[in-house]
């Protein structure tokens, strides 16, 4: 199991991933983006605060990199964003770990070509064609633990460019924003500096599943700040190797 | 536990302008299956590039044509649905195959070909009838 640890954590998540990670065995790797500065492969931008979304891409390729890894597996699905709507369930990457849309290879039916050659790897979205609703809708059918933060919370919140962040260490409001205690929740989980939360009273499996079957708003597009920098911010940031 | 969901895959085969991207948009439409910030990033003067709505990548919208394979998403009270568009033009045909429709689900092909225009290569390329239902305008 891998982490890209960008620092900027949510307590609840690092609870979880400790507690599921020594109950069921797996070994974890944390690759870390402030190893990554200190070490200077990458440069901070705007501080200890500032974003560090960009700067994971390179934290990692060199996990991968020096794991020697074929394949990464990992959760994107094509509904999320329209960059991922085009990527393959298996995705060459070449050696520099970078995606070329215009270079991807046939997956007819459910046959998928894992072949590479030293240096490259493919990454895994099992869960390409799954949705939002349907991944609550198999975690209600296998009774899935989830941290906590997925459900109704009170927790200290203010508004930046219609998101709500939380109050944190690393983000705090600035001038003219007010922080307030308000019921929300989390449907992503990503950098704390940059994941928003959603105004939300579901406190369980089925409230969440009504909650998001009903939602006029994308997922990312109400909670995810790395997405708006520009139309093609996914595009352009997978190019470079990100998930 | 919830009843078993029904899942149908659709793919677009037609030559390329022929309108594949705007019938899975206009799809995605009328069942008003699309998150409204999606809906917002493609509209131009008001009015939404349905088109847009597939064709994600950069060189997409520059060229406004589908270079590879997009996957849409929309669902009914009891059935799930995967829109698959594809491109039109030659040489993209290794790209197609990906949205052709798992042969163990109860899938269909639709068409759309203009009368005036015939059959094209793209369409041709088109996966053999057994394996489909396809439909075309009369």
């Amino acid at each position: 199991m891998l982490h890209v640890d960008t620092g900027h954590n949510f307590d609840e998540v690092i609870e979880f991933r400790d507690r599921r990670v020594s109950g069921a065995g797996h070994q974890l790797i944390v690759a870390s983006v402030q190893d990554s500065i200190d070490a200077g492969r990458v440069t901070e931008v705007g501080g200890p605060s500032g974003s560090r979304n960009r700067l994971q891409t390179r934290t990692l390729l060199d996990a991968l990199e020096s794991g020697r890894f074929d394949a990464a597996f990992g959760g994107a699905r094509r509904d999320e964003e329209r960059a991922r709507a085009k990527e393959r369930v298996l995705s060459f990457r070449d050696e520099f770990g970078q995606w070329d849309p215009r270079a991807q290879r046939p997956e007819p039916w459910s046959l998928y070509n894992g072949r590479i050659r030293r240096g490259e790897q493919v990454r895994v979205f099992p869960l390409s064609n799954w949705t939002e609703v349907d991944v609550w809708r198999y975690i209600a059918l296998e009774n899935l633990e989830l941290p906590s933060i997925y459900f109704a919370h009170r927790r200290e919140v203010f508004e930046r460019d219609g998101i709500l962040l939380a109050t944190s260490r690393y983000t705090e409001p600035g001038d003219g924003e007010t922080a307030r205690v308000e019921t929300v929740r989390y449907r992503t989980v990503g950098d704390l500096t940059i994941t928003g939360a959603v105004r939300s009273d579901a406190a369980d499996i089925d409230a969440v599943i009504a909650e998001i079957s009903a939602a006029t708003v994308s997922e990312r597009g109400e909670t995810r700040a790395d997405d708006r920098t520009s139309a093609a911010a996914m595009e352009d940031r997978k190019r470079e190797g990100y998930f | 536990m919830a009843a078993r969901r029904e899942l149908l895959r659709l793919a677009t085969a037609g030559s390329v302008d022929d309108g594949k991207s705007t019938l899975i948009g206009r799809l995605m439409y009328d069942t008003d299956s699309l998150p409204l910030d999606h809906l917002e990033a493609v509209r131009r003067d008001g009015v939404p590039d349905l088109a847009a709505l597939s064709d994600g990548l950069r060189a997409e919208q520059e060229q406004g044509i589908t270079i590879d394979v997009a996957y849409r998403f929309f669902s009914t009270g009891s059935r799930s649905y995967i829109l698959a568009d594809t491109p039109g033009t030659s040489g993209t045909r290794a790209t197609c195959s990906p949205a052709r429709p798992r042969r163990t689900l109860r899938s269909c092909s639709s068409t759309r070909v203009q009368a005036y225009c015939g059959r094209h290569d793209a369409t041709r390329a088109s996966p053999p009838s057994s394996v489909f239902r396809t439909w075309s305008p009369r």
